[in-house]
């Protein structure tokens, strides 16, 4: 446009004075109505010369001056420095007011020179008041050579949005617009060029408080203090080179929040613009993300959208990676709150469907701060692709662990193509004094989520060990199982097979596990148990319960454990079928039975019975459907008012206990157990 | 004829039987209770006491209507307990959402105040306005939408579940979504047929 618009001006302006031959001796007078040459109208030109011991002076007056549409009143040059000769035009520090219908009433410095034999001219303009700042425009054209310099200081954004927008009504600055630019801007921008063509581009910009937004407010910049440099040239295709760096303020770019004034960001690449096929390539970007990321990338760009993009970043510290690049993409999931240490650094290649990348970790400590998992020392490389090729894994770490249950140190093995992870070797992860072997895992990464699925081989972990860890009373015994499939699929694991435990000299046997939304607010695990002559004696021991002796069997099925706490089940203990056993239950198990039972507490020792010690018993069976917050008693055998926990049988001394609640109230009988295992102890009257 | 009599006694028996399985039906008004006493306590004095509609009729109205006389023998057959089942809203899972979730309304509090975030048609709750939230601000907001909507899924799916009744999860999620709205103190945003409304 300038370009046009001063050749333009020239043209006309010398046409105009060049036609009229100027032969005063002091002064001399000109006075047009009106005339037009090409864009520009003019009327009620007046023209003087003047001649004083300075020189030639030229004062210029015009009611209206239109050009190129636009148009401006109330015209006057002043010219004090003006020289003229026969081709050649010179006006130097000249004064020039005009009214235009935007810009308002402007008085700048006007310089111009021209030679319309060597076709070189000049043209320079200072202190034109713009949108809140000062703007300088100095043009040179000779010939089909130009060369242009815009300097403005203090520019207000807004402003000079406004200021266009009524200056150009046809041109379109919606996308401008929409993005409220708001700041104070000073620069300079040069541009050269030959007729039509820029051929040269040297922007530099600079503003303390640059800031946007978008309509919905999700793209947002504050009081950015920017600083840009742009040089661009023009041979076939574009060349520029570009700098930025933002040094202050902070932007949110949903879902990325960055605050400049804590991690000041650099950015410089260079690049080429090939109009033709709408192809942008940027080569050498440099990232630097102060105190965060040191990135280096290529990418390609067609029609708007990204065709490319390979990038390196350098080993960095994930804890700040975390806080500003992962963190704000895992709202809700199980990384939406972590402690994370150590160095990470990788590669990406990505161009249409194709992914391909690689991660280095360093000696990384990942902690959830729920306490629901954790991993210490975690070093190796990790990969992902999309496309057919094979990449490999390799992760190791010294510990890790699901809620309380801690995992050894141990390696990882694996590759990775098409989406899915496959182990390569067996893992085995050090449970306790046991361990937990995974074959065949295979993790795959699909439209509708994650999936993952294993083979699982659980060696025997002592119990005892296992209770310790997870701070239940004491207990002896194995915990093994063969496990042939665990399976994930939309936030449900699935345990097919059983784990056995061996304890108190039985066998219980727990299947048809499932876990729901592992990692949601409310994990929903559900399960069903079956349990085989335990030793009454062990068991009891291990509960501080009395004493009893005999063996019982037992089960427990549909049950369900809401976050970690039974809500649901159906549970029956009774004396096996199959070998019974010694039945024997000491007088303060028979005590602690009838409390449980909701009813008959201290009958025995109201009674004569509280001189025996312990006494035999034929069968012992309690059952409580659990039920919102309901459990739902009874036992061996009903009879009129209760229901029979314990039934007396063979050599006296024989004691019978029966319950007489039915319904009871679950809390609170957790309270009455804990209240038994907390008692010393019958108080015999 | 003592065939046809057996048979006529035979075909209401299977009536009645079919009849139970409809009479199972969505707990409308005590959903609304518990969703009620949910939210004033998640909302504490944001909640803006506003007495339940009468609660629209249930599914089965039609074979109500059609068949009152066989409703009337049903619910004297039927224990009432288990016509006009209650919504329990008392077990440790619901506590502890609840508890989380009233913790975190002092959080959320000012960010439904000023319009920043809003109550959706589905008894969850959204970005409304990014614009009054400060840039810092951002992601800590976008942390507590989606742990809420996370717990007030866990809730309404616990509640159906702890009322024996998975599959009325739906129902109750859609019982609390018009019962926050009620209950939303003023000024606050919602959402309805797809648009913004302010209370």
């Amino acid at each position: 446009m300038p370009v046009r618009n001063s050749q333009v001006i020239f043209a006309t302006l010398f046409l105009l004075l060049v036609s009229f031959s100027v032969v005063a001796i002091e002064s001399a007078r000109l006075q047009i109505g009106s005339m037009y040459y090409a864009d520009i109208d003019l009327s009620q030109l007046n023209i003087s010369f003047s001649l004083d011991e300075n020189g030639l002076a030229m004062q210029a007056t015009a009611e209206k001056f239109t050009l190129v549409d636009q148009q401006l009143s109330n015209v006057a040059l002043n010219c004090q420095q003006f020289k003229v000769a026969a081709k050649f035009w010179q006006c130097r520090q000249g004064q020039l007011k005009f009214t235009h219908a935007v810009l308002g009433q402007q008085q700048v410095t006007l310089s111009f020179a021209a030679n319309t034999l060597t076709k070189d001219y000049q043209l320079e303009i200072a202190q034109l008041g713009l949108a809140d700042g000062q703007l300088q425009l100095r043009v040179a054209l000779q010939d089909q050579q130009w060369q242009s310099t815009i300097n403005g200081q203090q520019l207000a954004l807004s402003s000079l949005l406004t200021l266009l927008t009524k200056i150009l009504p046809n041109r379109d600055l919606t996308m401008f617009n929409s993005w409220q630019p708001k700041g104070l801007v000073s620069g300079t921008v040069d541009l050269t060029g030959n007729g039509a063509q820029v051929l040269n581009t040297d922007i530099k910009l600079r503003s303390p408080d640059f800031s946007f937004s978008d309509d919905t407010g999700n793209r947002v910049a504050e009081t950015l203090d920017l600083t840009l440099a742009l040089t661009a040239q023009y041979q076939q295709d574009w060349q520029f080179q570009t700098q930025l760096a933002l040094n202050n303020g902070q932007s949110y770019w949903a879902p990325v929040f960055l605050d400049f004034q804590q991690t000041p960001l650099q950015l410089a690449f260079r690049g080429e613009m090939q109009p033709d096929n709408a192809v942008w390539l940027l080569r050498d970007i440099k990232l630097e993300q102060q105190g965060v990321l040191l990135a280096n990338a290529d990418l390609q760009v067609q029609y708007k959208q990204l065709q490319q993009l390979k990038m390196t970043v350098a080993p960095s510290p994930l804890s700040a990676i975390y806080q500003w690049w992962i963190q704000p993409f895992s709202p809700g999931t199980a990384a939406a709150n972590l402690t994370a240490t150590g160095q990470i650094g990788g590669q990406l290649e990505w161009q249409k469907n194709q992914l391909q990348l690689q991660v280095y970790l360093q000696q990384l400590t990942i902690k959830d701060n729920d306490e629901r998992f954790a991993i210490e020392g975690l070093d190796g490389e990790f990969a992902w692709t999309t496309t057919q090729n094979l990449m490999p894994v390799n992760l190791r770490w010294q510990n890790l662990a699901f809620g309380a249950l801690p995992i050894g140190a141990s390696n990882l093995q694996a590759t990775v193509t098409d989406n899915q992870l496959t182990l390569t070797e067996a893992l085995a992860l050090p449970l306790l004094d046991g361990s937990l072997q995974i074959d065949d895992f295979n993790y795959r990464y699909a439209s509708d989520g994650s999936h993952w699925q294993f083979e699982g081989l659980l060696k025997p972990v002592s119990m005892q060990a296992l209770t310790n860890t997870l701070g239940w009373p004491q207990m002896d015994g194995k915990l093994s199982g063969m496990i042939p499939r665990v399976s994930y699929e939309d936030q449900q694991i699935d345990i097919d097979g059983a784990l056995q435990v061996k304890v108190f000299d039985g066998t219980m046997i727990i299947k048809d596990l499932q876990l729901q939304s592992p990692f949601g607010s409310l994990p929903q695990l559900y399960g069903n148990i079956d349990m085989q002559q335990f030793d009454l004696e062990l068991l009891t021991r291990t509960f501080d319960f009395g004493r009893i002796s005999g063996r019982l069997d037992g089960n427990i099925s549909g049950l369900r454990l809401s976050n970690w706490q039974p809500v649901q089940f159906d549970a029956r203990f009774a004396t096996a079928e199959n070998n019974p056993g010694k039945r024997r239950i000491s007088q303060r198990a028979v005590d602690n039975l009838s409390q449980i039972g909701g009813g008959a507490s201290g009958l025995m020792s109201r009674s004569f019975l509280r001189f025996f010690e312990d006494f035999s018993y034929d069968k012992l069976g309690i059952r409580c459907q659990l039920n919102n917050e309901v459990c739902q008693m009874s036992g061996i055998e009903d009879d009129d008012q209760g229901y029979y926990i314990v039934k007396g049988g063979g050599l006296p001394p024989w004691v019978n206990v029966k319950g007489y609640t039915r319904r009871v109230d679950w809390p609170d009988l957790l309270a009455r157990l804990q209240a038994v295992k907390n008692s010393d102890g019958p108080i015999i009257e | 004829m003592r065939l046809v009599s057996s048979f006529t006694s035979f075909t209401t028996l299977l009536f009645l039987a079919s009849c139970v399985t409809i009479n199972i039906y969505f707990p409308e008004a005590a959903a609304e209770k518990a969703a009620d006493r949910i939210i004033e306590d998640v909302w504490g004095e944001d909640a803006a006491k506003t007495p339940a509609a009468p609660p629209a009729n249930a599914p089965q109205t039609q074979l109500d209507e059609q068949y009152p006389l066989t409703m009337q023998v049903l619910n004297w057959l039927v224990t009432p307990a288990q016509a006009q089942p209650d919504i329990n809203i008392n077990s440790p899972a619901i506590n502890t959402l609840q508890a989380k979730m009233k913790a975190r309304h002092e959080k959320l509090q000012p960010f439904y105040q000023s319009g920043a975030i809003g109550l959706t048609q589905d008894g969850l709750i959204t970005l409304h306005d990014a614009k009054a939230v400060a840039l810092k601000d951002r992601n800590l907001l976008n942390t507590l939408i989606a742990e809420e909507n996370q717990d007030r899924k866990a809730l309404y799916a616990e509640i159906a579940r702890a009322n024996g009744h998975p599959e009325w999860q739906a129902d109750i999620q859609e019982t609390f979504a018009r019962r926050w709205i009620s209950n939303a103190a003023n000024g606050w945003w919602y959402q309805q047929n797809g648009s913004w409304q302010q209370k």
